[in-house]
């Protein structure tokens, strides 16, 4: 097995078991919502309703009812598309980049950052669609043969490869979330208890049924997928920036756009990240696997993306003067000094001076700092894009046609709506699927988990190669009940090797020391198998005898000595077990 | 074909690759092993053959882009050819 650091802070807090993990997130799903939930979806219905509403609206009546001018053709309707585009950033990265760089760290956020890129991206296609005016006809992006000749989308446009750039996304993203949701399917499906959700489940996981050959392409196709995502972490934003680079504005053509708009998209996307995981981790009680030091670890990138954007911003401002362009020039004089100064320093100071704050370790270890400047990020994002599109078309190079942007009813609308529509879908990810990847997590549980790396869940000794006379199959019980409370918390203790033999020797001292050569097959045991055989025989427990002498205080003191299944030997009565095979 | 099938149960993904070794190395045919996350290190042991889907994934790609480029050369220089340089003492 993969080994890591000691030094390194563990990833999955407390003593876990593999059953823990799946009982911990599949709690959400299994159990009843709480009042709190219903209350939020309730809202976020509502304010979904309301968007839906001005959307029928807008599409009733037409694209007058936004408050575009002839000077500022282009506004709230492009900047919530960005936005949005941009929140869904980090989900790509998270399951494509970190996963390609084995960041393990990912797992306790890839799943919900992944539901929160399809999510987003929703709500960001669902601009350029309504922008359209005639919603109906939205298919004449697509190259397809028409009745009007040989007419062809223009290959030329970046608005078209954003068609294509976010239609990709969308797609990969999906897929990506979804095979990964399949394993975690199959394990809901196999504990639901109600048919309805059985069924449901069994439809959802596709059949999976967890054989060796399913992990093994399971694997591969991530790992495939991994690869196609990752030039889309770079090409969607780079194209979205396209739709502006590409023009003739001043404060648009700018060439450093691509690389400043996916640092942006990063920046802001890992911030919603911040946001939605700190209120989910404590919502499903999920501490423990997502805890300070991911939260740490994501607001380093918040601070890394966050300085990037700042270099570009003052690169940009350096470039207007150095050009020596009057224009150029004029344009971004006018967005920090201009009518829409408000806009700009509140995109300067969110953006550039909040992240550095990150910088300070006992700043970026403070969840409640954290969720804080997680929501300034976004608004300044907003701000960000709302400076650049606004400001550099509102004063044109004809002063008589200058003029301020004023949103209407239905542009504040349709923006609130699309947030209330996106926690729709997320309460609903949160309450019917599992919120983090309970297979993965397995997998780094005995790597990362605290108890295996403090050695108060020992590495256990490879088993004792099985007797040759026991040519039946060793069959073990599962374990399916948690792990009683007393005994985990005793697990957690931190022993030093020294208390460990002391407590060995008071153990062997009050069941009497047996040999090795007068061994009986502990194996026989129900609980025991042939490492747990290895583990006891090491102690010094070779005899049913000795087993039989053991009362409640030895099995906690066995339990704190190996750690291994704590409760185990109290609850499989061993002592009864091991006295009743001593008289066969 | 064997005459008894064994089904064994672990619930310890170590124990069980030790297992399955010492099984085959006993010349015990394991027909599959079934897990609730993926264990590593089993495929060899158990004899799941490697897949060749990264290179099928990355000939489909190779086909996406060839067919892209026939697309585009089609859309815009054969069907509706777009005149980008109007002046073409100036093209180069």
């Amino acid at each position: 097995m993969h080994k890591e650091s000691a030094i390194r802070e563990p990833l999955i807090l407390g003593h876990k078991t593999y059953h823990d993990i799946t009982e911990d997130v599949c709690r959400s799903i299994e159990g009843k919502a709480p009042k709190t939930w219903y209350i939020l979806f309730g809202i976020a219905l509502l304010l979904g309703l309301y968007g839906v509403g001005c959307v029928l609206y807008l599409l009733g009546t037409g694209i007058g009812t936004w408050g575009l001018n002839k000077t500022v053709q282009w506004a709230w309707d492009i900047t919530n598309f960005v936005w949005w585009v941009g929140i869904g950033h980090a989900g790509t990265l998270i399951s494509a980049v970190l996963l390609l760089f084995r960041q393990r760290w990912r797992m306790a956020i890839n799943r919900a950052a992944e539901a929160m890129t399809i999510f987003a991206v929703f709500m960001a296609g669902l601009f350029p669609l309504i922008h359209m005016g005639r919603l109906w006809v939205g298919y004449w992006v697509m190259p397809i043969p028409n009745q009007f000749g040989s007419l062809w989308v223009n290959f030329n446009s970046p608005l078209l490869w954003d068609v294509f750039a976010i239609s990709t996304y969308l797609s990969v993203g999906f897929v990506f979330w979804y095979i990964g949701l399949l394993p975690d399917f199959a394990t809901i499906r196999d504990r639901a208890k109600h048919p309805v959700s059985k069924k449901m489940y069994s439809i959802l996981s596709f059949g999976w049924s967890g054989r060796a050959k399913h992990w093994n392409r399971f694997e591969i196709v991530s790992l495939v997928l991994a690869g196609l995502a990752t030039p889309l972490v770079f090409s969607v934003h780079s194209i979205v920036s396209f739709d502006f680079a590409t023009s003739v504005i001043p404060g648009w053509h700018t060439t450093i756009f691509p690389p400043y708009f996916v640092a942006g998209a990063v920046f802001s996307g890992f911030a919603m990240v911040q946001t939605i995981m700190l209120i989910v981790r404590k919502g499903l009680k999920l501490e423990a696997y997502l805890h300070t030091k991911h939260i740490e670890y994501m607001n380093i990138v918040i601070m890394v993306t966050g300085s990037i954007v700042g270099v570009a911003y003052l690169t940009e401002l350096f470039i207007s003067w150095y050009s020596g362009v009057e224009y150029e020039s004029y344009a971004f004089i006018n967005r920090a000094t201009g009518p829409y100064w408000w806009a700009y320093a509140s995109m300067m100071t969110c953006n550039v001076i909040s992240p550095q704050l990150m910088w300070f370790k006992k700043l970026r270890t403070s969840l409640l700092f954290t969720f804080f400047i997680s929501i300034v990020v976004n608004i300044g994002m907003w701000f960000e894009r709302f400076v650049i599109i606004v400001t550099s078309l509102h004063q044109d190079y004809l002063p008589s046609s200058w003029s301020m942007f004023h949103p209407t009813w239905v542009d504040i609308g349709i923006y609130i709506g699309t947030i209330g529509l996106f926690f729709v879908f997320y309460l609903a990810f949160a309450r019917y699927f599992p919120v983090l990847p309970i297979a993965e997590l397995k997998t780094i549980l005995k790597i990362s988990g605290e108890s295996y790396k403090n050695g108060s869940a020992p590495e256990r000794p490879t088993p004792a190669p099985v007797v040759a006379a026991a040519a039946a199959p060793v069959v073990e019980q599962v374990v399916t009940e948690a792990p009683f409370a007393e005994s985990a918390s005793e697990a957690k203790e931190e022993i030093s090797e020294e208390e460990k033999q002391n407590r060995i020797s008071s153990l062997i001292e009050k069941l009497g020391a047996g040999s090795a050569d007068a061994k009986d097959d502990l194996k026989l045991i129900s609980g025991v198998g042939p490492k747990l055989e290895g583990t006891l025989n090491d102690i010094g427990i070779y005899t049913f005898e000795q087993v039989s002498k053991m009362t409640k205080e030895e099995y906690g003191l066995l339990d704190s000595i190996t750690g291994t299944f704590p409760g185990r030997a109290e609850r499989d009565n061993w002592a009864e077990q091991a006295s009743n095979l001593m008289n066969k | 074909m064997a005459d008894r099938v064994i089904y064994a149960m672990y619930d310890d993904d170590e124990v069980l690759m030790d297992g399955a070794k010492k099984l085959v190395s006993e010349g015990v045919h394991i027909t599959d092993v079934f897990s609730p996350f993926p264990i590593h290190g089993i495929d060899p042991i158990i004899g799941v053959k490697h897949t060749r889907l990264g290179i099928v994934s990355f000939m489909f790609g190779l086909l996406g882009m060839t067919l892209a480029v026939i697309g585009f050369k089609y859309f815009m220089i054969d069907d509706w050819p777009i005149i980008l340089v109007v002046n073409q003492t100036l093209a180069c």
